[in-house]
């Protein structure tokens, strides 16, 4: 018995080494690559910001070897596009068209799982419009994992301003509102306009979509659908009235006040405290004594974002040195003091 | 008569512990066949591009990252200082010095000009006696609380009431992050829409590598063996355990080091628990708890990559003071939820996750004592069968030293981390040699913590902290 445990033993030992050795052979030839990659990504560098900057009227030759054409020409590319010019990044991503595409199409079609993924990264980096309908297969067909690759798929249609994305995430209600958000950021206002127009009234908008679409309006402070975010507050959903008192706050800006007033008194301690936050950030003097009266509020966070809301609108800083002071209510007294003393802006 | 019958007791205790070595390895083989197909998968993923939108994202849940600190004035200003330079949207980091008898409050002082500011903090927990609170001048998102020593999960506690994030990360003070370790750890309860609750990644050991600045330049092997075989150790624990755990939703250890959760389910859990040692699992386990409770979809991940660096015990003295503290944690927090264990209300965590760290991470100390002892017993002093003997030898090889080198190539499969060809035989070797020497060491540690949890004396447990970023050394 104790030959055949020291034998399997042994056996697994060996298996072992044999394995380490294929790693160590492995190992060595991979920091051969990473070394060489190093010398020609220097190399090739130079002579490509010639080429991007009009100096030179070739691109640079890259190596033969795909693997490595693929993994330098990624690199070097991504790199040039940031900062580059409308014109500069053309020509980047006309040359990624033109040298990419191939490899990209083939790792979407057969590739494994990452490399797909991958792919999906720098098509939607290079805006390769010419593979959309690759990415929509690829995305269609991953929509029932929900992983990663599904939510890469959705950010590089929208990218490539590809319409059927809404039919996708139409369909799945509980994607997250920051990936819906990414759509948004992506689609350019045509786009956006396309989809709302099939809906009559934004009452028909479902609702994680429509969270998600008013939240980006407030972060880009859109014009054209600022109306759209005020028409927001007296919808009948709980979480579509607070996304458009968050989004208003980003706008910093209020047309029709009457319209925040109900909030100040609600029954709901996010849309007070949203309330707050957006008197504040649109320095709506008005509301003043309002803001001082929520300083008292049950809700720690109302009373924060009172304070910080307070310090904000004209003559509010001495309000709250008064209330710091002296005020009845400890918690108001607390809350100005922590206000006072902490730096502007930053827990606001 | 008598000496036979202690020669068949022993022989049969042999051939349980035969039997129970064997059943573990193949549950360690288990969980790196679960664990294999996602590292596969993710192996060729670019970690770059998948985390690039989230910097400039609006959306990316801010973050409380507290710092809880006691004594460690050695490398406070080093790490406060990696946490500012994080690649992050938006942040604050939160310093809780627990009575530290040393010059961290000074330091931290000194370093980052900390001013007085005042208290409105919710009280989420009792806690012992907040003292002071003060702001960087210089830092606007960093903050230093002072409050009476109550221990590390005490610390957390006063870090969350005083925090304003909705997420928050709990990180060692003698540990350095990776610049996007936020980033990765918060991504996974991004795109769950928030089913995520609680979020641990990698954690790996910074002695022997060149740090400057706080910031991990050359990744290289320590010289002593004792930190080299805690190096293999962390790979077996999380390459091999932590992502099989992960993938089937059992984890229940998110490493003390450095993991992300959502404060709204540690506020109604009850925050830390100051009581244990092992507040990190034992607050996991809490979790678990109340998720089962409340029917609750969610769940608690682990990712794979290396976020964290953190400086490992080089003595003997304490490795062994560390090992004690683990186990007497691992012993409270079983002990305390000893009513979830086979309990199908519990479902995989009661049934499987809590028996697994009980009889294999807990008491798996025992058995391999029993092994050792039975190994002296029958090639030294052939009192018992030597055949016997032999095969429990064979056995702890294959438990202690072959499931560990097979980690080491796990590692050089996934991560490859060491940027050199000779790091991979040196640690292939040194992982063969744990069951001559480190195994035993460690396992007699963690018998003394057994005994230890009894005691039930609350303490930090620090160690000796030599500092692990070398700019000021070198400097000197």
């Amino acid at each position: 018995m104790v030959t055949v445990a020291l034998w399997i033993i042994a056996g697994l030992l060996i298996i072992q080494l044999l394995l380490l050795g294929i790693m160590m052979i492995k190992k060595h030839r991979e920091l051969q690559t990473i070394i060489r990659l190093k010398d020609l990504d220097a190399k090739l560098t130079t002579e490509f910001e010639a080429f991007i900057q009009g100096e030179s009227p070739r691109h640079p030759r890259f190596p033969e070897k795909k693997e490595l054409k693929v993994q330098l020409m990624e690199a070097i590319l991504e790199r040039n596009l940031e900062g580059a010019d409308d014109l500069q990044a053309a020509r980047i991503r006309q040359l990624a068209e033109a040298s990419l595409s191939d490899e990209y199409r083939r790792r979407l079609q057969r590739g494994a799982w990452a490399k797909r993924i991958n792919a999906l990264y720098f098509i939607e980096d290079f805006k390769m419009f010419n593979l959309m309908d690759e990415v929509y297969t690829v995305t269609e067909e991953s929509q029932k994992n929900q992983d990663e690759e599904f939510r890469q798929g959705l950010r590089a249609m929208a990218a490539l301003q590809d319409r059927r994305v809404f039919e996708l995430v139409e369909e799945h209600v509980a994607l997250p509102v920051s990936l819906l958000k990414e759509i948004f950021q992506r689609l350019n206002i045509k786009a956006a306009n396309y989809w709302f127009a099939r809906f009559e009234t934004h009452e028909d908008v479902p609702e994680h979509l429509l969270s998600a679409f008013i939240s980006h309006c407030g972060d880009v402070k859109s014009s054209t659908y600022h109306s759209l975010v005020e028409k927001c507050l007296g919808d009948s959903r709980d979480e579509i009235r607070i996304k458009a008192l968050k989004a208003l706050s980003g706008y910093g800006e209020v047309v029709n006040k009457s319209l925040i007033v109900p909030f100040i008194q609600s029954e709901h301690w996010e849309e007070r405290l949203m309330v707050a936050k957006l008197i504040g950030n649109a320095n709506l003097n008005e509301f003043q004594k309002q803001m001082k009266t929520m300083m008292s509020d049950r809700e720690w966070w109302v009373r924060f974002a009172a304070a910080n809301a307070l310090r904000k609108l004209d003559g509010g800083e001495a309000l709250l040195r008064k209330m710091a002071e002296s005020d009845k209510d400890p918690y108001a007294k607390d809350m100005a003091g922590r206000t006072l003393t902490t730096k502007w802006g930053l827990t606001s | 008569m008598n000496t036979a019958w202690i020669v068949a007791a022993l022989e049969t205790i042999a051939w349980i512990v035969v039997v129970y070595m064997l059943f573990v390895s193949v549950l360690y083989l288990t969980l790196f066949v679960i664990a294999t197909p996602k590292v596969r998968r993710e192996q060729k993923l670019n970690r770059q591009e998948q985390i690039e939108g989230m910097t400039v994202n609006k959306d990316t849940y801010p973050i409380s990252v507290l710092v809880p600190a006691y004594n460690e004035e050695v490398g406070i200003v080093a790490s406060v200082q990696s946490l500012l330079t994080l690649n992050y949207p938006q942040y604050e980091v939160i310093v809780i010095n627990d009575g530290s008898e040393d010059e961290t409050s000074e330091r931290m002082m000194k370093a980052f000009n900390m001013k007085p500011i005042t208290q409105a903090t919710r009280e989420h927990f009792e806690t012992k006696e907040v003292t002071a609170a003060y702001q960087s001048d210089i830092h606007d998102h960093l903050y230093m609380i002072e409050k009476e020593n109550g221990g590390k999960g005490d610390a957390l506690n006063v870090g969350i009431n005083f925090s304003t994030y909705p997420y928050f990360a709990s990180i060692d003070a003698d540990s350095i992050l990776e610049k996007d370790a936020l980033l990765k750890t918060i991504k996974p309860i991004i795109d769950s829409n928030g089913q995520v609750t609680a979020t641990g990644g990698t954690v790996r050991i910074a002695n022997g590598c060149e740090i400057e600045h706080s910031e991990v330049r050359t990744i290289s092997l320590p010289k002593k063996p004792l930190e080299i075989m805690q190096i293999i150790e962390y790979f077996r624990g999380f390459l091999i355990g932590r992502l099989g755990f992960s993938r089937t939703n059992m984890l229940l250890i998110v490493s003390g080091a450095f993991g992300v959760f959502e404060k709204g389910r540690v506020v109604r859990v009850g925050g830390y628990d100051s009581r244990t040692v092992g507040e990190d699992m034992e607050l996991i386990v809490r979790i678990h708890r109340s998720i089962k409770d409340e029917k609750s979809d969610q769940r608690i991940e682990y990712i794979q990559d290396p976020v964290c660096w953190t400086e490992a015990p080089s003595t003997f003295k304490s490795l062994k003071a560390q090992r004690i503290r683990w186990q007497r944690g691992l012993a409270e927090t079983v002990w305390r939820h000893k009513g979830m264990m086979f309990n199908p209300k519990y479902k995989r965590v009661g049934l499987f996750s809590l028996p697994y760290y009980t009889f294999v991470e807990l008491l798996s100390a025992i058995a391999e004592f029993l092994g050792y002892f039975i190994i002296i017993l029958g090639l030294v002093f052939a009192f018992i069968d030597p055949a016997i003997a032999g095969v429990m030898f064979a056995v702890t090889i294959l438990y202690a030293s072959l499931l560990s080198s097979l980690s080491v190539m796990l590692e050089e499969w996934t991560y490859h981390k060491y940027q050199d060809v000779k790091s991979l035989p040196i640690l292939f070797l040194y992982a063969l040699t744990e069951a001559f020497w480190y195994r035993p060491l460690t396992v007699s540690f963690r018998i003394v913590g057994l005994f230890s949890a009894f005691k039930r004396k609350r303490e930090w447990g620090n160690m000796e902290r030599k500092g692990i970023d070398q700019t000021e050394k070198k400097a000197v």
